[in-house]
Formats: structure tokens, C-alpha cells, sequence
């Protein structure tokens, strides 16, 4: 009887944690929030009931669309770069010649250990003009136009042209934060040095599990290493690759805590650093219109949704092409 | 039941979160022919335990801690009153201060450092969740305003007016009228005031005197000015134009700069704009960043920032507080806008130029009437919550306690630089001399500066509070950014235009926030 009573009972005693947690911290939330996006809260209890007035005012407003631009040029930057680096460090991490390879792939995981907060703080400090690491070692490299050898001058002007530099200026002024055409770069910069160790593992993990025999058969056939790498190795972390990029768009799609706090808790010059999230916490916490934030909250879960449906349809059918 | 057996079921339980432990101790058990033991206990583990013993010790674990976090909750202090403050120069003082007036009233007071960011977040959390609130708070000048957005009978503060009014000294003076007015816009809504306001916060020109005294011969050659030994640069410098000419004198591009004015984001801008009289609203509430005074103000500005070698005397100095002591300590920038409190904070963090530092009043200008020589950055003020069934009479009791008790303005003077609103603790004779705002200090090159903002803060323009004041400075921010990325890519040509379609369009967008409030 007590064993019938356990074996009936106990999954559900043992579910019972998630499921409440879920109930409580993630269902009653997207319930309350979907039903708060219908009002506009004004002050800590005034609110009024506008139906979907705030997801029309969402469509029409100037900073939703500016923060939705850099979101996607965010996330847009950090697939283009982030995944190909990652997955290129993982394949020189993967070569049993390489020595010293365990401490390698410490040293490129490393970052990810540090912590988001910490990390944008430290950041503040290496993008700092004048005195800041970053510009002290542009400084160092380029030097000035007085003391350039011949090569440095042939790069430091299409450099300087391309952060901003002024005549007269030299390469402890570049305004790494304090320029709005350099605050993506910058961000992109950090969250490479963040995220690039971190992708690496995953694909890491894949390229240990692709089998070797693959590869003596493709060297028996006469495969050079470009093509085993592409004929072999893709194909055999092709899953890898699509949770990755899948994983690495949701989060980049959701960024906050890295621009808001390289930026001083803002959106930097002229908003260059004002994200999808940044402008939900800004308008919800801030200015205290839980309603409207509500609303930009559903346009980017929504908008998670359809990129990570595209993502996995896409993969889908390359896979059935395979 | 023999005793190494105790020992032995107890290893097996340790064993059993792994696999590979068991497996051995298994092969152990055969070696040491005691298999039975465990295979017995396992299967009486199994027989109870479906899923195992881990799974059976975590939920253990996890009843346990929870049962203790529940029965240990983390004991508040018992007192009668709650009081939040986000400034931990403000927490220290308070501190200091209200063990007296315990002693006097017999009101005990529970002081809590909370997080700036997170005192807004809490506060409005608690509100909306009918949880208990402080009974006083402390909240930063920009954010205030967004506790007023609502109907003005579910704005979580009393109006403090009538205490304002009702307050008098010996000679019948009400509070009101011996505080400093102009500050009291900042955190008043149609016709209420919500905020007691902590301070003036008057601004003046913090320099580096002996860089610029260095220069003196040089600066008379080219300018005609003799600023001597730099001690008195107010009364040689009165106009901005005097101020940029040295400034052209002293810069030398990329390795020093006259002056601090940050082009990337409004902080500067909201200064030079508040002495020129301009605002980011009107009294009535109306946006008026797109006003012909905002147009001078970013006109004048830009080319000091972001102009040619021959404009620029200005550099934004890594745009933080921490960098910019950094470059005053190096002599990278020599001169920065100063309110009463960064006084106070740049005593406390640019030790290695004690006595080499010097203030100076705002030069005004030249086209301005009213020759105005000082401006306002940052505020705080008090609020009271409103707490059902409660008087806010004691609660009123601690905010004049620590606002206006003399001993504590003396100690936040002293530790802060921070004047207080209170006129009183000016001029009065005993007050300023207790207080001893006309004491030299010799890291300012011994110049008395609680005089010398004294004499300014009457003067400070009046800025007006809104609950969109946030939304308004970012906007803001964003035009002082693009005009300057113009600036540096066209220079003069197009620059008027562009810069008064770029206000317009801030203004304009503000207005449409403003316009989504129903209330």
C-alpha cells in the first residue's frame, strides 16, 4: 500500500518544487504583466486602463525603435564575431600538437569567471580616456606624428579617421564611451572578451565528440584540413552550433546589465548605448509606468520567439538538405 | 549494534553520491566479505527512497535550511520611526545626530543606507504593495519627480507646506520665508511641496591656482589679465570670455586642458543652462528645452569641447568623478564646475593637491543682464510618508532635527561642505560662526568657502521639478552629444540649424511622453 502510495504520489511530490516556483515566480508574473501592458501606472497606485493603447504608443515611439536598432546591431556583432572566434579558439584548443592547451583554455575561460558587474567596471577603467589602458597602449603603438615610423603613419590615419579622432588629438583621447559612434564597439569589445571563452566551451565539448575515425577516413581519401574541417567537423557539431547561436541571440537580444553599467547606469551619448531591455527597466523602474514597460516586455518576447522559431526552422531544413 | 557499524552505514551514505565510490565499495565489501551490510541497507534506503539516497538527502537539506531561514528571521531594530537615505555622506551625519534628539523626544529612529538606485525601485514597490514604507526618505532631485506623475491625492508624501508655514522662530518667521525659495520648485506639484529641501547646492569654479599662477606672465602677455597669484581668479576672470581667453593660454592640446564641460551627456549643459536662466520646464509644467536660451547655451558650449585646436579649451576628462580627480591630479585639466558638495568630495579624494586648489564664482555672461555668477547641481530632498492612521507630527520632529539642528548642519558642513537651505545658518551670527562657514581652509588654498558659497546661494536660478525631469535630462543628453559629433565632422556650417532642429525634436518627443499621461 505505502509503496503503491509512493510510486503514485512521489514524482509529483518531487516536480512539486519547480512547479510551485514556476506558478509563483514565472507564470503569476506573465500573467500580471500581460494584464499590467493594458494600463497606464502613473506614481506608485494610480493607474488607468487604456486597453492597447501602450503597445500602439510602442510602435510610434522614436526611442523603442533607437533601442531596437542597437539591439539588433548588438546581436547582430556578437554572432558575426563572437561564434566564428569562439569556434576558431576551439579548434586550435582542440589540436592534441598544441602545448599547454589546458592552461589555454583556462586562460580564454577565465573572463566569464569574473562576472558581468565586475568586468563592466573594469572595462570603465581600460576605456577611459587619457589614462585608461586601452588608449595609453593605442598611444604607445601609433605614437604621435612626430615620432611615427613610416609604417605606423600608413595605419594611424584611416585609424584615426575611424574613431573619430581630431586633428591635434592624440591616441589617449579616443572617447571609447563618450562618443556615440564608439559606444557599440566598445560594448562589442567587452562582451567578445565576456562571451568568447564561454561559446568556446560548448563548442569545445562538440569538436572532442565528432568521431576520429571520420578524420583518418577524410586524410585516407586525400582531404586536405580545410576540407575535413568544413566536410567533417561542421557536420559533426552542426547541433552544437545551432543551440549556440540560439542561446547566444536570446541573450544578446536581452542585454542590459553590460551597457547600463559600462555607461554609468545610462544610455550613453546621444542613447548610442540604450538597449530593448535598458528601455523597459528605464521606463518601469524609473519613471514607474509598469504598463508601458509591460508592453515593450511583450514586443521582445514576442520578438525572442520569431527569431528563435526562424533560427530553429532554419536549421531544421538545412538539416533535412544534410 | 556494534560500534564501527554506526561508522560504516554512515560512510555508505557519504559514498552513495557516487557511482564510481560505490562501485568500489562494493568490490571493497567483497574483499572484506561484508557485502550484506550495505546490500542490506540499500535496499531498505530503496524501499523507503524510490529515488535514492542523494535525492532523499537533498530535499533533507533543503527542509532543514529552510526551516531555520524561517524560524531566524533577520531582527530590525524596534523603533518608532524609519528613515532611508541613498547619500552615505548624509548617513554619516544623521548618525551623528539623531542619538540626540532620542535623548531629547524619546522618538527612536531606525537609519537605513539604501542603495540611490535602489531607493526609488523600493520605495514604489512598497507603495503599490501596500508594505511597510519608511516613514521618512531621502530621494535624489531627478528622481522625485516620478513619485508626482499620478492625481495628486495618491502622491505618496504630505504636502509639507503647511508645516513650512506653521514653523516659526522667536520672531514669528516662519520656516518658509528663512529658507532659500527658489529651491522649493524643485520638488513642488501643482501648488504642494512634497520635498524638504536638504541643501542649495550653489555652484562655483573649482582651479588648480598653482598651475595658473605658474602662468602668470604669460597669460598678462597675451590676455592683458593679471590673475597674480591666482588666489582671487573671481575678481580678475568676471566674464566667460575672460575665462576662455586664459583658457586658450593655458591649453595645450591633448596634454592639458583649461576646463571640464562634458559633451556627451547633459550634466554640463544642465549647469551653464540653470545660470543663463533657462530650464528644462516652465512653472506651468511646459517643456522648454527647445527655448532660445538652451539654442545659446549648446551654441556657446560645443566649440569648447569638441571645436578646432584654437577653440577648445575643454575636455570631458573620462566623464566620471573618479577619472576627473585623476586628471586634476595630473594638471590634465585645471579648472571644473563645483557645487558645494563635489567641494566636499574633492577634499576628501585629491589629498595630493592640498593647498594648490582654489574657488572661484561663476564668471557671467556677457550677454546676460543680471550678471548672474553662480548655478545649482543636484539636490535631495525629505519626503514624509503618508502612513494610515498615523501623524506625521514626529516624523516632522527628525526631519527639523536633522535639517536644521545646529550641531548637525555644523558636522555636515564640516564633513560635507554641504550648506544647508536654512538662511538662517548664514548669516545669523551665532549660527555661521558655530557653524564655521568663515573659517579658512587650507586645502583650498586657505579661502573661507563657506562664505564664499554663502554669498552665492541666494542667487542660485530656480529650477522647476517634473515627473518626466529624467526623461527630459536624457533627452537632453543626447542633443549635447549629437551636436558635438556635428560639431567635430562640420564645424560652424549647418551648426545653429542642426542644433535647433535637434532641440525641437527633443522637446517634441518629451511631449509626446507627457502627452500618454492621463492623470
Amino acid at each position: 500500500m505505502w509503496h503503491r502510495v509512493q510510486s503514485t504520489y512521489a514524482a509529483y511530490l518531487f516536480v512539486a518544487p519547480f512547479v510551485v516556483t514556476f506558478a509563483v515566480f514565472g507564470l503569476y508574473p506573465i500573467i500580471k504583466s500581460l494584464l499590467l501592458s493594458l494600463y497606464i501606472t502613473a506614481g506608485p497606485r494610480a493607474q488607468v486602463f487604456v486597453g492597447f493603447a501602450n503597445f500602439a504608443f510602442v510602435l510610434t515611439d522614436p526611442d523603442f525603435y533607437q533601442a531596437v536598432r542597437n539591439t539588433v546591431v548588438f546581436a547582430l556583432c556578437n554572432l558575426c564575431l563572437q561564434l566564428p572566434l569562439a569556434l576558431a579558439v576551439a579548434v586550435a584548443l582542440n589540436s592534441r600538437r598544441l602545448k599547454g592547451r589546458n592552461v589555454l583554455r583556462f586562460v580564454f575561460f577565465s573572463p566569464y569567471l569574473m562576472g558581468l558587474v565586475f568586468a563592466s567596471i573594469l572595462f570603465t577603467l581600460i576605456f577611459a580616456e587619457n589614462f585608461g589602458l586601452l588608449n595609453v597602449t593605442l598611444d604607445a603603438l601609433l605614437g604621435t606624428p612626430q615620432t611615427q615610423h613610416i609604417l605606423q603613419r600608413l595605419i594611424d590615419l584611416p585609424l584615426r579617421w575611424l574613431v573619430g579622432l581630431q586633428p591635434g588629438e592624440t591616441w589617449r583621447q579616443v572617447r571609447w564611451l563618450g562618443a556615440s559612434t564608439l559606444v557599440m564597439p566598445a560594448l562589442v569589445m567587452l562582451s567578445l572578451w565576456l562571451g568568447t571563452g564561454f561559446n568556446m566551451i560548448y563548442f569545445l565539448a562538440a569538436l572532442q565528440a565528432v568521431n576520429r575515425d571520420l578524420y583518418d577516413a577524410a586524410q585516407v581519401d586525400g582531404a586536405n584540413r580545410w576540407q575535413q574541417f568544413v566536410h567533417v567537423t561542421l557536420p559533426g557539431i552542426k547541433p552544437v552550433c545551432v543551440f549556440v547561436v540560439i542561446l547566444s541571440t536570446i541573450g544578446s537580444l536581452r542585454v542590459f546589465e553590460l551597457p547600463w553599467l559600462l555607461l554609468r547606469n545610462s544610455a550613453g551619448p546621444d542613447q548610442a548605448g540604450l538597449t530593448i531591455v535598458m528601455y523597459l527597466y528605464q521606463n518601469g523602474f524609473i519613471v514607474g509606468d509598469l504598463g508601458y514597460a509591460s508592453a515593450i516586455g511583450w514586443f521582445l518576447a514576442v520578438g525572442i520567439f520569431c527569431f528563435a522559431l526562424i533560427q530553429v526552422r532554419l536549421s531544421g531544413a538545412m538539416q533535412q538538405e544534410a | 549494534m556494534h560500534k564501527g557499524k554506526y561508522l560504516y552505514r554512515i560512510t555508505c551514505i557519504y559514498k552513495a553520491f557516487d557511482v564510481n565510490q560505490v562501485k568500489k565499495r562494493r568490490v571493497l565489501h567483497v574483499a572484506d566479505d561484508q557485502p550484506s551490510t550495505w546490500d542490506a541497507f540499500n535496499d531498505a534506503v530503496t524501499e523507503f527512497l524510490p529515488f535514492g539516497v542523494a535525492p532523499a538527502l537533498l530535499l533533507l537539506v533543503t527542509l532543514v535550511a529552510g526551516i531555520y531561514v524561517a524560524s531566524t528571521p533577520v531582527k530590525r531594530p524596534q523603533a518608532d520611526l524609519q528613515l532611508w537615505t541613498f547619500a552615505s555622506n548624509h548617513h554619516k551625519s544623521y548618525k551623528a545626530a539623531l542619538p540626540a534628539f532620542v535623548a531629547r523626544s524619546g522618538i527612536t529612529v531606525d537609519l537605513q543606507h539604501v542603495n540611490p538606485n535602489a531607493v526609488t525601485r523600493k520605495l514604489r514597490a512598497a507603495f503599490r504593495a501596500g508594505l511597510k514604507v519608511p516613514d521618512l526618505v531621502e530621494v535624489e532631485n531627478t528622481r522625485a519627480g516620478t513619485f508626482f506623475r499620478g492625481p495628486v491625492d495618491e502622491i505618496p508624501f504630505i504636502d509639507l507646506k503647511p508645516y513650512l508655514l506653521q514653523t516659526k522662530n522667536a520672531q514669528g518667521q516662519s520656516l518658509y520665508d528663512r529658507m532659500v525659495n527658489n529651491r522649493f520648485a524643485l520638488y513642488s506639484h501643482k501648488g504642494r511641496i512634497y520635498g524638504l529641501p536638504h541643501d542649495v547646492h550653489p555652484v562655483m569654479i573649482a582651479y588648480r591656482r598653482d598651475i595658473i599662477a605658474a602662468h602668470r606672465d604669460r597669460i598678462l602677455a597675451e590676455t592683458g589679465l593679471d590673475v597674480g597669484d591666482a588666489s582671487n581668479l573671481g575678481a580678475v576672470l568676471q566674464t566667460w570670455e575672460d575665462f576662455v581667453n586664459v583658457g586658450r593660454v593655458l591649453t595645450i592640446p591633448g596634454q592639458r586642458y583649461m576646463f571640464q564641460l562634458d559633451d556627451s551627456v547633459s550634466s554640463s549643459f544642465e549647469l551653464l543652462l540653470y545660470q543663463r536662466g533657462g530650464d528644462f520646464f516652465d512653472a506651468a509644467g511646459r517643456v522648454t528645452l527647445n527655448s532660445e536660451i538652451a539654442l545659446k547655451t549648446l551654441l556657446w558650449l560645443t566649440p569648447l569641447t569638441s571645436g578646432t585646436p584654437a577653440e577648445r579649451i575643454a575636455d570631458r576628462a573620462g566623464g566620471s568623478r573618479t577619472s576627473l580627480y585623476q586628471h586634476v591630479a595630473k594638471g590634465f585639466i585645471l579648472a571644473y564646475l563645483c557645487p558645494d558638495w563635489l567641494a566636499g568630495l574633492t577634499e576628501l579624494y585629491l589629498q595630493d593637491v592640498a593647498g594648490k586648489m582654489a574657488l572661484m564664482p561663476l564668471p557671467y555672461f556677457p550677454d546676460d543682464a543680471r550678471r548672474q555668477r553662480t548655478t545649482t547641481g543636484g539636490g535631495t530632498m525629505l519626503g514624509i510618508t503618508i502612513q494610515p492612521g498615523r501623524s506625521p507630527a514626529q516624523a516632522w520632529a527628525v526631519a527639523q532635527h536633522i535639517y536644521f539642528d545646529l550641531p548637525s548642519l555644523k558636522k555636515q558642513f564640516q564633513e560635507t561642505r554641504i550648506l544647508p537651505p536654512l538662511k538662517d545658518a548664514w548669516h545669523g551670527p551665532d549660527h555661521a560662526a558655530y557653524i564655521g562657514l568663515d573659517e579658512p581652509i587650507a586645502f583650498w588654498s586657505g579661502q573661507p568657502i563657506g562664505r564664499m558659497f554663502a554669498d552665492l546661494a541666494d542667487a542660485i536660478p530656480q529650477r522647476h521639478g517634473s515627473p518626466f525631469l529624467q526623461l527630459a535630462k536624457g533627452k537632453a543628453g543626447a542633443v549635447v552629444a549629437a551636436a558635438a559629433a556635428y560639431y567635430r565632422q562640420h564645424g560652424r556650417e549647418g551648426f545653429e540649424a542642426f542644433v535647433r532642429t535637434r532641440l525641437q525634436q527633443a522637446a517634441a518627443e518629451i511631449e509626446l511622453q507627457m502627452r500618454r499621461n492621463p492623470f
